[in-house]
């Protein structure tokens, strides 16, 4: 398992580094660790890999995603659209376990 | 009709992502006094991406020897601050103190001398605005980026009980030290808020009415100015809080702060977003779980979304 520190690295080398994934890596399980509320965690995957997020997020995180399997291991800003419309903005805690 | 769908849509899709950023804190443990405002300030700079123009605190101190406040603002600090508390303790006949931060001052005055000093302000310097009164709050607000505010006021060296702040990014008045937050309409009572009131026009002129002193055209003012009405007229703050969300209409997040309590409300939708915090030492607000990530203690605090339309508060 590879383990990224996003406070020590940052967030534009942890999305680089997903998105240089491909399809055949063997470099299949992440974990994410001081995710500190940041947003855009994540985001654009295409890859089949596995992302454990330790800790709460911010916006945006996991968007865009194709074929990556995204764990928040805490909670998210993400918005989830109650209605097609109107739209609704209200953000709801995504709370998912680990396992 | 069609003008005020098309406002509504416009307010949906500008989403919730942006405009102003609120951060409060109400600490339990006294020994956080001392740092209140270095881990507000903290947090206030966090939420720079939410509100960009200006920003304000309003901070509730614990020094025990100060009797009552008045904090006062001039575009013009050198000249209009200058030997104001001799010229106000000549008119009044009252002691008064006063300490200059920038473009701010509090002057100390003893609380029943309040109304007096306040009507000698208005009279030797007509320019000078007051930022709040009350017997522990100072208010600091300017136009500039967060960071800038805080440390133009020194604000991480300030103690106190509990405190709230803002980040603003207008759309209802203009970019004004008068028009950023917290906003007062009572002593040691001030607001923030995040998101946009539709019917402050109406209610403002009702208030007027009823002889509650508005001084501008912001939807937030009238938001404070409400509540502090209905303080007056005897319900607590839970009681007011209660009501607002009967008679105000459009978007709110409301962070409420008192003389020895803090709330929070916000509307049916709950458009913008909150996060809350809670442990043994403090109970934390922020519009994102970013600006409470660096509080001592925060892996292990209970964190929640407040739910919509249900009001929250704390008293000492």
């Amino acid at each position: 398992m590879q383990t990224f520190d996003l406070e020590a690295q940052g967030l534009r080398e942890l999305n680089s580094t997903l998105h240089a994934q491909v399809k055949e890596t063997n470099q299949t399980s992440w974990e994410v660790i001081n995710p500190k509320g940041s947003h855009a965690i994540a985001v654009g995957l295409d890859a089949p890999i596995e992302v454990n997020i330790k800790g709460s997020t911010g916006y945006y995180c996991g968007g865009m995603n194709k074929q990556a399997t995204i764990n928040v291991l805490g909670s998210s800003h993400n918005k989830r659209f109650r209605f097609s419309w109107p739209r609704y903005c209200r953000e709801y805690d995504v709370r998912k376990s680990c396992d | 009709m069609l003008k005020n769908i098309a406002y509504t849509l416009i307010q949906f899709n500008r989403g919730s992502q942006q405009m102003c950023g609120i951060v409060g804190l109400f600490l339990k443990d006294k020994n956080l006094e001392p740092e209140l405002g270095m881990m507000l300030s903290d947090m206030l700079v966090t939420m720079t991406d939410r509100g960009p123009d200006s920003a304000g605190i309003a901070i509730y101190g614990n020094d025990e020897k100060s009797d009552g406040k008045i904090t006062i603002q001039s575009d013009n600090p050198d000249e209009n601050f200058k030997n104001l508390d001799k010229e106000i303790s000549a008119t009044t006949g009252s002691s008064v103190s006063l300490k200059i931060k920038s473009t701010h001052a509090v002057l100390n005055v003893e609380t029943s001398s309040i109304p007096a000093v306040r009507r000698a302000i208005k009279e030797v310097r007509p320019n000078v605005r007051i930022m709040s009164a009350g017997d522990t709050i100072e208010i600091y607000k300017e136009v500039g980026l967060p960071k800038d505010v805080a440390a133009r006021f020194d604000v991480s060296k300030m103690s106190g009980t509990h405190g709230i702040g803002h980040t603003r990014m207008a759309t209802e008045s203009a970019v004004t030290t008068m028009g950023a937050h917290p906003f007062s309409t009572g002593n040691d009572q001030c607001l923030v808020h995040n998101g946009s009131l539709s019917n402050h026009n109406s209610l403002r002129r009702k208030l007027r009415r009823e002889g509650v002193h508005i001084e501008t055209e912001n939807d937030t003012e009238v938001g404070a100015a409400y509540l502090t009405y209905k303080m007056q007229q005897g319900s607590t703050l839970g009681e007011a809080l209660e009501s607002s969300l009967d008679d105000l209409d459009g978007f709110f997040t409301f962070l409420v702060g008192t003389k020895d309590g803090f709330g929070v409300v916000r509307d049916p939708i709950a458009c913008k977003p909150a996060v809350m915090a809670e442990t043994d030492q403090y109970v934390a607000f922020g519009s994102e779980y970013r600006a409470l990530v660096n509080l001592p203690g925060i892996e292990e605090a209970r964190v929640w979304e407040p739910e919509p339309a249900t009001v929250y508060f704390w008293t000492h």
